[in-house]
């Protein structure tokens, strides 16, 4: 394979894990960030500066920026998810701008607006893809279980939720913990692949762009998340030919779907083998009904 | 199961100026069928809300088998048995009956997020131990029918059901249901009222109802308690109420009074 599709496989697969992380809290919860940007660059940051400055392996480097995304998520997320949604959203916004901020502000350690460079090129197709499935695999368990289903309470009556005994500010608290390790682990991939990071690469526009892909793929639906994600960053690549057209193209995508619907291109329908063998099922039916006449 | 003792001593909450609740005692003893009535803006709900933690008051006590709760967060007051009903219905929009009481039935899954985030044989086991719960409570409250409806699409008669259905998924020891009635016809109140019989009888819970309809009251509550402008004006059984001038004053005007009279 040319190292021009590895590549953009590679890119799909960071933003696919990025997105079904903010599924968690977007799709599942009702929660919107518009700071994942800033997460993205904490794990990405970690993990680059443990491999260069510290000369530590690239798994430590993975894990290490996992979990100081999650910790900052955490710490961040303790007095901004006591707002109410509509300043959640401003608050994330404030507080992966100021990520960015600071890492500009300390240049001897992060490289400050120059960026960072040298980090080892260890995102390889095939950790980044097994990366993604496992990624995949445990927000599908999340959605399945109590959590999910109290996920989903939150979102469509909070009130009711906390009738019914939900501690609704300790749920918050996981689903934001979950979303910003799985930013973490994107950011990380991401900063192991192009090897070379600059805080420009995490503005708002990138956390935007993630909070998009959710509400294009559908609110209630976590494959159409995905299916998205997958779409949203190859459409840049096929539409190349357009140059700076593309981004009118991609404008007139988005309208359409918020005209035509509303509820995202999935809306609240999952994708399914269920659905794919009843689709399969009727091909072969018609198939052999063509036959027979 | 056993009802819980419900006694609340000299409940006061005010909202700026107005005194919403004003020095109110109520008792609901183990087991019984208690009535909470008055005209509109009494503060019948204001009570309920304060019970159940989404508001606290300023003063007074709330005690729960002698364990005072007041102050304590609405999700620690549902684990100790309070469940609930609104006045608007608040169901799990989206959701199918079976879900929403599946919802509800969280407490009774025990496993970790850890252990669901990586699908352990154990959170399968319990799962499946939930869906038995939920057929159970389903067929309990007469909604077996309708397992697979979207909560939504149910006749509102059956959506005051469900969401009883969702508050007895608790376990509770203490049911508040705020005006259950409301919007029904007749023949649904009938029902409606030996329903919430056959739940108390079942199970053996405490019932406080907040009721406009008044012979739903009058064939369920063992106990009534009047409330007007935010203050308690009489307590006794349905028949002194219904002949209790001052009650018979806050409901018709002083006019009715003297007609009646």
């Amino acid at each position: 394979m040319s190292s021009y599709y590895e590549g953009l496989i590679v890119f799909v697969c960071i933003n696919v894990i990025a997105v079904a992380g903010l599924y968690v809290l977007l799709g599942a919860t009702g929660l919107v960030s518009f700071g994942q940007g800033g997460f993205l660059a904490t794990g990405a940051y970690i993990s680059g500066l443990v491999t260069t400055k510290l000369n530590l392996p690239f798994y430590v480097g993975i894990i290490l920026g996992v979990l100081g995304s999650m910790v900052l998520g955490i710490i961040i997320g303790y007095p901004t998810l006591k707002l109410r949604r509509e300043y959640f959203a401003l608050a994330t916004m404030g507080w992966g701008e100021a990520i960015r901020a600071l890492i500009i502000a300390f240049p001897k350690i992060t490289g400050g607006s120059v960026g960072l460079s040298g980090i080892p090129q260890k995102s390889t197709l095939g950790l980044t893809f097994f990366l993604t499935l496992a990624s995949l695999f445990i927000v599908r368990n999340f959605l399945i279980s109590k959590y999910g289903r109290n996920a989903n309470a939150i979102m469509t009556d909070e009130l009711a939720a906390e009738a019914i005994g939900i501690h609704t500010f300790l749920l918050k608290q996981e689903v934001f913990a979950l979303t910003c390790g799985l930013s973490g682990l994107a950011g990380a991939l991401l900063a192991h692949y192009i090897t070379y990071i600059d805080p420009s690469i995490f503005s708002w526009t990138r956390s935007a762009e993630l909070v998009t892909i959710v509400f294009l793929g559908g609110l209630g639906s976590f494959t159409g998340s995905i299916v998205a994600a997958i779409v949203v960053t190859i459409l840049p690549e096929v539409l190349r030919f357009a140059a700076e057209a593309r981004f009118l193209f991609y404008a007139v995508v988005i309208l359409l779907v918020i005209i035509y619907r509303p509820g995202g291109i999935f809306g609240q329908w999952e994708l399914s083998w269920a659905w794919f063998k009843k689709m399969w099922n009727k091909r072969v039916r018609h198939t052999a009904r063509e036959g027979a006449q | 199961m056993n009802g819980a003792h419900l006694r609340i001593t000299e409940l006061t909450k005010r909202f700026g100026g107005l005194v919403a609740v004003n020095k109110v005692d109520l008792e609901a003893l183990p087991g019984s069928i208690v009535g909470l009535i008055g005209p509109n803006g009494a503060g019948k709900t204001t009570v309920f809300n304060l019970i159940s933690g989404f508001y606290k008051p300023d003063e007074g006590q709330v005690f729960l088998d002698g364990t005072n709760i007041v102050g304590w967060p609405p999700y620690l007051i549902a684990e100790k048995g309070v469940g609930r009903t609104f006045q608007n219905i608040r169901l799990f929009r989206g959701r199918t009956v079976g879900e929403n009481v599946k919802t509800a039935l969280h407490r009774y899954a025990r496993y970790s997020l850890l252990e669901a985030l990586l699908y352990l044989p154990r959170v399968r086991g319990a799962e499946r131990e939930l869906d038995q719960l939920m057929c159970q409570i389903i067929e309990l409250t007469g909604l077996t029918n309708f397992i697979n409806v979207p909560a939504e699409s149910l006749p509102y008669g059956l959506r005051r059901r469900l969401e009883i259905a969702r508050a007895l998924a608790l376990k509770p020891r203490l049911l508040l249901l705020d005006e259950p009635a409301a919007g029904l016809n007749p023949g649904e109140v009938i029902e409606l009222v030996q329903f919430i019989r056959s739940i108390r009888d079942k199970f053996g819970l405490t019932i406080v109802v907040i009721e406009h309809h008044m012979d739903l009251v009058t064939s369920l509550c063992e106990m009534v308690t009047v409330m007007n402008f935010g203050q308690v004006i009489a307590k006794g059984t349905p028949s002194e109420i219904q002949k209790n001038p001052v009650v018979v004053e806050a409901y018709l005007g002083k006019e009715a009074k003297r007609a009646a009279n």
